[in-house]
């Protein structure tokens, strides 16, 4: 009775606000409805005379109850200090950050009803006046803060992001995307190190008996003797003796330059300017957080849906970890006309892969992921068919081959020998051009890996200026428009490599030691890698070049999933490898994030410094200052946004044409079998959009193959004009 | 209690060469300094006696520890404790179902050595022990749920749906009391007191269930309490398949995701439940039976 | 559940050999006084004195083994088991040298002629792995996700399995025997291996296996070490019972007596008296082995799927078990492992009663 009185309630609530603001022209496609909504012909419904049919013909629900389950359960609802996108969908849910995205990826007001930014100038650490940015935000009135029992706890003010942003600073909550702050907010990196040096000296030992500790680290903090003052120990060369100390200057949580100038407005001082500055409102760091609510809870905030509060579209009713999560609707937010889905339910099953395909097909639930394992016999089979969808490409994570300049691995894969052949380009390039990307890409993807190989390390549809996307400025426009697999180009560039590299001294077979964390698909396509390059150059032709030996040999090595990332690519143990990496925020400056000086994907720069030794040809050496002249050059346009992909471009077409990588793919594209319709969501390449209910129907049926490249096609048309 | 320390010891010691990447979710992103400020909350950089000891101050102080990694800072025994009822009523409810049926099957094939009934639960006890579990519960979960109508998951408050589980929990365990039942009587028909007494013509009924059977019951009576305790351990792949959030498979999890306290809290957990399991079994086997007595007797060796 | 199993197995093994049993009398020698008279006097015949004769006593021509396996023998099912278990055992190893076998790790491709001879469907692209084929007269058990031939794959996994089984087996035997007749013999490390018994056993058996294999990285390797590490102490403490019921005995007290070394009553006198136990806790434990393999495979931290295992083959069936056209994947597996177990447990089950002298008569 009580669900029925909240619906009928709901729906009331809809229809007043549907007739309120008709004139608004967004809710336009709405109108029609209006008038049959107001049709009382049918007395016995209790809800809306026709339900909502969705763009792909579907009929809405009758209950708006979305129903899943989950494997994997969560282990923080602290969106200012967790960095895992599966925890932040919480709050992706539950907190209204200041802009959100639109289904085409527009950014629109959220939390913020407008906004507006200024270039200012002012004065460093060092003295010297350098140029600045400032944000300020206009917050929307009327929001409150809800428990999760649905009690009011107060109103959303411009205070509210700033508490959230200290607590952000704050080392003790240690919070994950922090990054996201330091060097971005000024006063945020001043305030992380002191708040760190503090914590450090605290845990410490005295000031007088620091410690020589090899394997950790000395002391490096302790606290004067007044025991307020923190200071820097500064140790002698060899690191055996303490030479004196250095007083740091106190950073208090106001120096972070956030400020609430009255409780609706919010500004924030820029150390340099960034154009880009609200796509990183997508993540956690930035949404709001009530003052009085970190205060009483510190760092066991946000541990369950207890410890924290909500103002987005749902609250976080129930929350039993391994059990249940229930969702409602917050029918007091300002958009709740656009909050459609009344509940959602999940259910932790810890088998899920293999009892939720069963599931959906009893109709329990609305929603699982098909394996590329299972898709032949779902599509196959006439009864499942129907059922299944590919999933959107979301394009935040790219993926990439990299090569290893700086091989560390043992004698007996030939690290000296893989040394002399990775620095003769046309062996690159051979490599570059025999990835055979199709082959591997349908091991995880066999319907629609064509939709999902990428020509380009930045993703298309994620960066688009005045219409022009990020990957058809300069030379990626080349690049973007053809496929970098050619077997013949392969073969001639490996026959002129040949003797270069007989020059080189390199012996062969040339082994590739190629590392995987023991997924079945990475090692299937790592088995195909093998099959394919193998075939390629091992020809009799070239064999005979070089004395009847084979060209290539590869050694797949599973290194198992524990410390995966640590024991492989950053401790340099392969030859290639598949890596990748997500977009922060939109502007191709994160693309070139894992490619700087220091990295540990190809340790393409000199590495005399970080690593001891530094084997590269002075050719190589050419390109590296070459490349990072480009990105220094990109970095330093922060004004012009056309200039800056221009030369963001130049600096990644130029990695990608000296073979210095091989782009290869973008994740999402896997098949699904839903109830949604996921364009009608938030959309954006970065951040959180695409976790949000908000905005999305459930409707009676699955969506099926052919519903979807409609609206794929729809969105796509939309998202062109 | 030595063995409780030395068990903490040899814990904490493996723990140890767990890699420091897995304490942290984005370790890759993370600054020197924070990856330290981490380990030094953690703690896994003490000496070992730094540790247990701090874990054994704060045991005594009813405090379990807090989790960092399952629930990052929600203390331990709010996590542990609703599991352990769910695990403890599906643990139970298998058990009253489980240990009748499997004693009347024992008696059944000891009553009837050789024969068919015997073969048959024979062949019953060898096909349960020998297919794998994870095999045949899932294939329980999907037919079965089809013959009942009822949902795949298991519902609170819908005891049909309580039905699948039961089953499959009871099972195996029919299966093993079975065995051990026909086991102990038929060793028990061969001693020399029932040999007499089937010399002196005492009826076959009065035999099998005053002497075979008593006898026969006192060795499972010691098992009864530690099986009873261990329900709370839960039944990973049951309660997997069924949405059950009892206890299964919170072990693995918590290692898996290298949530250290948690781990110490289960492994003690277990550890005692095991030892007073052997405790409660010896002192029900001399309530059973008035022969056995564990005080110290003159002559034993 | 295999471990229960072994332990009453064992139990039974022990009271045997504890010669409590009472050689049982033969019940047919009870004719009545009519049936004697009865009886042809045709069938007797007047043996004369025989001095020789008379002086032989008691013996009998009982040999211990040759009355075991005629035991054993007399248990058809048992032996047809075992039939099963060597054609298996020999099937594993000289599989990969029969002809037209396929690779278990070669992700096989589609060619030209497989769409010409309808093998896969018409619309297949060549040079694309053959996912996910039905069993078929070419690939027999058909092909997994990636293309691999499923006959190949679980041949294969059937060898890493009995690796596995076998390696655990004999690791525990080894160390089990070793350390148990220490335990047994050696009266001052009685404590000190009874705090390692008590300290191993209530540790979570899962707990040592998790971390073990987790701290390894996996391979065949990290799970055989995984394994045997819980597996011995069950063994040792057996070993260690039967040592402390031996040992004391009147003929171990006359060896010591007359100076033999301990190392030579070990070997000598205490030994060959458990042979039989120790061969069965191993057929038992190989079993085992195969079965806690599977479940670490289960909770994700067995095997990789590039070395198959009949564990991981059938747990990577599992999730296929809700599409009724891939079940294939989760049945072969599972059959083999199920045969292979019960084949070890029935051939086991059947030595331990022949082994058992109560009922050699």
């Amino acid at each position: 009775m009580k669900k029925y009185l909240a619906l009928l309630l709901a729906a009331m609530m809809m229809l007043g606000c549907l007739a309120g603001c008709g004139d608004n022209d967004t809710n336009t496609p709405d109108d029609s409805q209006q008038g049959e909504q107001n049709n009382p012909q049918q007395p016995d419904d209790n809800t809306t005379d026709q339900p909502h049919v969705g763009p792909d013909g579907r009929t809405a629900a009758a209950e708006q109850v979305y129903r899943t389950v989950y494997s994997s359960e969560l282990t923080s609802l602290n969106y200012l200090s967790d960095g895992q996108t599966y925890n932040l969908g919480v709050g992706a849910n539950c907190i209204d950050p200041l802009v959100e995205n639109d289904s085409y990826g527009n950014i629109v007001p959220c939390g913020a009803t407008e906004w507006t930014s200024e270039l200012e100038d002012y004065q460093n650490a060092d003295g010297e006046t350098v140029q600045g940015q400032k944000w300020t935000f206009k917050i929307r009135q009327g929001q409150k803060w809800y428990d999760n029992t649905g009690a009011e706890m107060g109103d959303v003010t411009a205070h509210d992001y700033v508490a959230a942003l200290r607590y952000v600073c704050d080392a003790t909550y240690d919070c994950a995307n922090s990054y996201l702050v330091e060097g971005w907010v000024r006063g945020a990196s001043e305030r992380m190190e002191y708040t760190d040096a503090l914590l450090a000296a605290e845990s410490g030992p005295a000031k007088g008996s620091e410690v020589v500790d090899e394997e950790n680290g000395n002391t490096q903090y302790v606290f004067d003797d007044d025991g307020t003052t923190v200071l820097r120990v500064l140790w002698n060369d060899d690191d055996t003796a303490v030479e004196g100390y250095e007083p740091m200057a106190v950073v208090n949580p106001e120096d972070v330059m956030v400020e609430a100038t009255d409780d609706y407005t919010l500004v924030y001082h820029l150390e340099i300017p960034r154009a880009y500055f609200l796509t990183v409102m997508g993540f956690g760091c930035y949404w709001p957080a009530p003052a009085a609510m970190l205060e009483t809870w510190g760092s066991s905030f946000g541990t369950d849906n207890t410890t924290m509060w909500f103002n987005g579209a749902y609250i976080l009713e129930t929350l039993q970890p391994q059990q249940q999560r229930t969702y409602v609707k917050n029918v007091n937010n300002w958009d709740a006309d656009n909050i459609h889905i009344e509940r959602i339910e999940q259910t932790y099953n810890a088998e899920s892969s293999a009892v939720a395909p069963g599931l959906f097909t009893a109709g329990e639930i609305d929603y699982c992921d098909i394996d590329a394992d299972l898709l032949t016999a779902w599509q196959a089979d006439p009864a499942t068919a129907e059922l299944i969808s590919p999933t959107r490409v979301t394009s935040d994570y790219s993926y990439f081959y990299t090569f290893n300049f700086e091989p560390r691995y043992d004698e007996e894969y030939g690290p000296e020998n893989w040394v002399k052949a990775v620095n003769i380009e046309d062996f690159r390039q051979a490599v570059f051009h025999g990835l055979n990307r199709q082959l591997l890409y349908q091991v995880s993807y066999p319907n629609n890996y064509e939709d999902l190989i990428m020509n380009t390390i930045s993703p298309a549809n994620s960066y688009i200026y005045e219409g022009k996307d990020y990957v058809n400025y300069g030379d990626l426009a080349a690049i973007t428009a053809r496929d970098s697999f050619d077997e013949a180009a392969a073969v001639d560039y490996m026959k002129k490599a040949i003797p270069q590299m007989q020059e080189a001294g390199v012996t062969f077979p040339i082994t590739f030691l190629v590392q995987y964390n023991g997924s079945s698909d990475w090692g299937s396509r790592n088995a195909l890698l093998d099959q394919s390059m193998s075939a390629l150059f091992n020809t009799d032709e070239l064999k005979a070049m070089v004395g009847g030996n084979d060209v290539v040999k590869f050694v797949i090595n599973n290194f198992g999933s524990q410390g995966f990332l640590a024991g492989t690519r950053r401790a340099g143990l392969y030859s290639i490898q598949e890596c990748n990496w997500g977009s922060d925020f939109a502007d191709p400056e994160t693309w070139a994030d894992p490619f700087v000086k220091g990295n540990s994907y190809n340790f393409f720069y000199d590495t005399t410094e970080n690593l001891g030794m530094n084997r590269k040809t002075a050719e190589t050496m050419a390109l590296i200052e070459e490349y990072y002249r480009l990105v220094d050059e990109a970095r330093a346009e922060v004004l012009d946004t056309d200039a800056r992909y221009e030369k963001f471009a130049a600096a990644e077409a130029f990695l990608i044409n000296h073979a210095i990588l091989i782009p290869y793919g973008i994740t999402g594209g896997g098949y699904q079998a839903t109830k949604l319709n996921g364009f009608e969501g938030q959309y954006a390449s970065y951040g959180q959009a695409t976790s949000r209910y908000k905005g999305q129907w459930l409707y009676e049926e699955a969506m099926s193959e052919e519903m979807f490249y409609n609206q794929l096609a729809a969105w796509e048309q939309a998202m062109g004009q | 209690m030595i063995t409780i320390v030395i068990i903490l010891f040899v814990l904490f010691a493996m723990l140890k060469v767990m890699p420091i990447e897995g304490y942290f979710s984005n370790f890759d992103k993370l600054s020197q300094a924070a990856i330290d400020r981490g380990l030094r909350e953690l703690g896994v950089r003490d000496p070992l006696y730094v540790q247990v000891g701090r874990f054994v101050k704060n045991l005594f102080q009813g405090d379990l520890g807090i989790s960092h990694r399952y629930m990052e800072n929600k203390p331990i025994k709010d996590i542990i404790a609703p599991k352990v009822m769910v695990s403890l009523r599906f643990g139970v409810i298998s058990m009253l179902v489980s240990l009748p049926l499997g004693m009347i099957l024992g008696v059944i094939m000891a009553l009837n050595k050789g024969g068919i009934f015997d073969k048959l639960g024979n062949a019953y006890i060898v096909v349960i022990q020998a297919v794998p579990n994870a095999i045949y519960f899932l294939l329980i979960q999907v037919y079965g749920a089809q013959l009942l109508h009822c949902s795949m998951l298991w519902r609170e408050g819908q005891a049909i749906t309580m039905i699948l589980p039961i089953l499959s929990l009871a099972l195996p365990s029919i299966s093993s009391y079975g065995m051990w039942l026909r086991r102990y009587m038929v060793d028990e028909t061969n001693k020399d007191y029932i040999k007499l007494a089937r010399a002196k013509g005492v009826p076959n009924a009065t035999i099998w269930f005053r002497h075979v059977f008593r006898n026969s019951v006192v060795p499972m009576v010691q098992l009864i309490p530690g099986s009873l305790l261990m329900t709370i351990s839960g039944s990973i792949y049951v309660e997997s398949l069924y949405s059950i959030p009892g206890m299964g498979g919170l072990l693995v999890d918590v290692i898996k995701r290298q949530d250290n306290s948690m781990v110490h809290a289960l492994t003690l957990i277990f550890a005692v439940l095991g030892i007073l399991g052997l405790l409660l079994g010896d002192i029900a086997m001399t309530l059973v039976d008035p022969r056995i007595s564990f005080s110290k007797k003159g002559g034993s060796r | 559940m295999a471990h229960t199993v072994q332990d009453a197995m064992a139990k039974k093994l022990e009271e045997g050999i504890n010669g409590s049993a009472s050689a049982q009398f033969s019940d047919k020698d009870d004719l009545t006084p009519e049936e004697i008279a009865a009886l042809p006097p045709d069938d007797f015949v007047l043996v004369p004195y025989n001095e020789e004769e008379a002086e032989r006593g008691g013996y009998s021509n009982y040999s211990y083994w040759g009355s075991t396996i005629r035991m054993f023998f007399k248990n058809k099912v048992a032996v047809a088991m075992l039939a099963i278990m060597g054609t298996m055992l020999l099937f594993t190893v000289i599989q990969p040298y029969l002809p037209n076998q396929y690779d278990p790790y070669t992700c096989n491709l589609i060619t030209k002629e497989m769409i010409d001879e309808g093998l896969v469907p018409e619309k297949s692209i060549v040079g694309m792995p053959i996912k996910n084929l039905k069993p078929n007269r070419v690939f027999w058990f058909g092909t997994n996700a990636n293309g691999q031939d499923l006959w190949a794959q679980i041949w294969q996994g059937s060898r890493n399995s009995l690796i596995i089984g076998f390696a655990t087996a004999l690791i525990e035997a080894v160390v089990g025997i070793a350390a148990g007749l220490l335990w047994g013999y050696v009266r001052w490390l009685d404590p000190i291996f009874t705090e390692i018994y008590n300290v191993l056993n209530n540790i979570p058996s899962t707990i040592i296996l998790i971390l073990v294999s987790y701290v390894l990285s996996p391979s065949m390797g990290s799970v055989i070490i995984a394994l045997s590490i819980t597996g011995w102490i069950g063994m040792a403490r057996f070993i260690r019972t039967q040592v402390l019921i031996i040992r004391d005995r009147d003929y171990n007290l006359a060896s010591r007596c007359l100076g033999t070394p301990t190392g030579r009553v070990v070997v000598k006198n205490l030994l060959p008296q458990m042979v039989s136990v120790i061969m069965l806790r191993m057929a038992l434990a190989i079993p085992g082995g195969i079965g806690s393999e599977a479940f670490l495979a289960y909770i994700g931290l067995g095997l990789p799927l590039q070395t198959p295992s009949l564990g991981n083959l059938a747990n990577n069936g599992r999730k296929l078990m809700s599409t009724p056209a891939l079940r294939y994947q989760l049945l072969i597996p599972s059959a083999f492992l199920a045969v292979i177990t019960i084949c070890f447990y029935l051939v086991g089950n059947a030595f331990a009663d022949a082994a058992d002298p109560r009922n050699h008569v």
